[in-house]
């Protein structure tokens, strides 16, 4: 009884420190930092309106004004073959063909990367923006998309669904759905048949 | 009436090298392995809850409850580890690793077997099966995470039960009960 006894105390002992120990040191963690009070689960699907962009409720963010339908989208509406989604695909020539245009440079076409740090730091579109949905980054960038004709969504590419998820949290901001793409054959498509690539240098 | 001082030992003396040798073992094995899994979870604890939430690994609502598990969870970890390599409150720390992997294997089976039963999938057998099951090992082969689970699990049950303080920093303080008949020192 003895032996259970101090096993059972033990166990408490570890799990009061360890919830110590974490609860201590998360405020501290810079972009790893854990925000206790958010809620993480992935933004779901938004109801698709077909011929009309969605510009769902923005629970904070003041009234968005309604938006036309990008006439110029391009050939996908497909989705991909791993997930299921309610917005307009890009392939990888259109990627191209719309990150040499002019319009990148003044930043009314916007590349997102909606990988991690690591992910990205060690290479990117050139010129893409780091929005990584579990880090909180989407408000970030909600003005500079805003702001965009069209805003270009990727992530690793094949069944990673973090582009995704940012593409959802934008249309919870207000960005409206005809301006939100995704590349789906992501960054390994991009790194393999690219030889545009920038890295974050330390 | 038996006391500290005069123990029957059970067990041949031969043996007992033996079992101070698979406790010491077990207490490295178990210990070694679940610091490289929390130091892995530590390194980024995002992205083990972004696991977390991909894989169903946990209950996600309520948010604040999955929130602070993701934060303790890997310290939780570590401090199992280390207080199994150290050899002090091991049976506690032992528990709570059992008790960890008989909630997380049977998820893991559970993602695989869904993964591996899933509409187009194309897996050769159920081995093939690899996906992140968000243990700080990255991707991974199902059945080899398995059966590393399980070597882990009859590692930490053993280390509950396992009377052998060899090599272990409680042993520099003397017990407080007298050690029952059979105990090894």
């Amino acid at each position: 009884m003895g032996a259970l006894k101090s096993t059972l105390l033990s166990a408490l002992l570890l799990i009061f420190a360890a919830t110590a120990i974490g609860m201590a040191v998360n405020p501290f963690r810079g972009r790893s930092r854990i925000d206790l009070y958010r809620d993480y689960a992935p933004p779901k699907a938004a109801p698709v309106v077909p011929g009309a962009a969605t510009r769902p409720a923005v629970p904070d963010g003041p009234p968005q004004p309604a938006t036309e339908p990008d006439p110029s989208r391009g050939s996908g509406t497909t989705p991909t073959a791993h997930v299921a989604h309610e917005f307009q695909e890009l392939t990888y020539e259109e990627v191209v063909a719309l990150h040499a245009d002019p319009l990148t440079q003044i930043h009314l076409y916007v590349f997102l990367d909606a990988r991690n740090d690591d992910a990205y730091r060690a290479g990117h579109i050139p010129g893409a923006i780091q929005c990584d949905y579990w880090r909180g980054d989407v408000p970030q960038v909600v003005d500079r998309a805003m702001a965009a004709e069209k805003v270009i969504v990727y992530c690793n590419g094949g069944a990673c669904e973090d582009s995704l998820h940012v593409c959802r949290e934008l249309l919870r901001y207000g960005v409206p759905q005809g301006n939100i793409y995704l590349f789906a054959g992501g960054w390994e498509q991009w790194a393999r048949r690219s030889t545009e690539i920038e890295q974050v240098q330390p | 009436m038996t006391t500290a001082t005069a123990l029957p030992v059970t067990a041949p003396a031969s043996i007992r090298p033996v079992w101070h040798g698979l406790t010491v073992l077990a207490r490295l094995g178990v210990g070694l392995m679940f610091a490289y899994l929390s130091l892995m979870k530590l390194r980024d604890p995002v992205e083990f809850l972004k696991q977390i939430h991909v894989y169903n690994l946990a209950p996600t609502e309520p948010a604040l409850l999955v929130n602070t598990l993701a934060v303790t969870l890997p310290w939780l970890e570590l401090l199992c580890a280390t207080a199994v390599l150290l050899g002090v409150g091991r049976r506690g720390a032992a528990l709570l690793i059992a008790v960890m992997l008989l909630f997380f294997t049977p998820l893991i089976l559970h993602r695989g077997l869904t993964l591996y039963g899933a509409p187009g999938a194309s897996y050769a057998s159920f081995c093939a099966v690899s996906f992140d099951c968000g243990c700080g090992t990255g991707v991974v082969f199902v059945c080899r995470k398995l059966a590393e689970n399980c070597a882990l699990l009859v590692g930490a049950l053993y280390l509950i039960f396992a009377r052998s303080r060899w090599l272990a920093l409680a042993a520099l303080w003397p017990r407080r009960t007298p050690a029952p008949a059979g105990a090894q020192r």
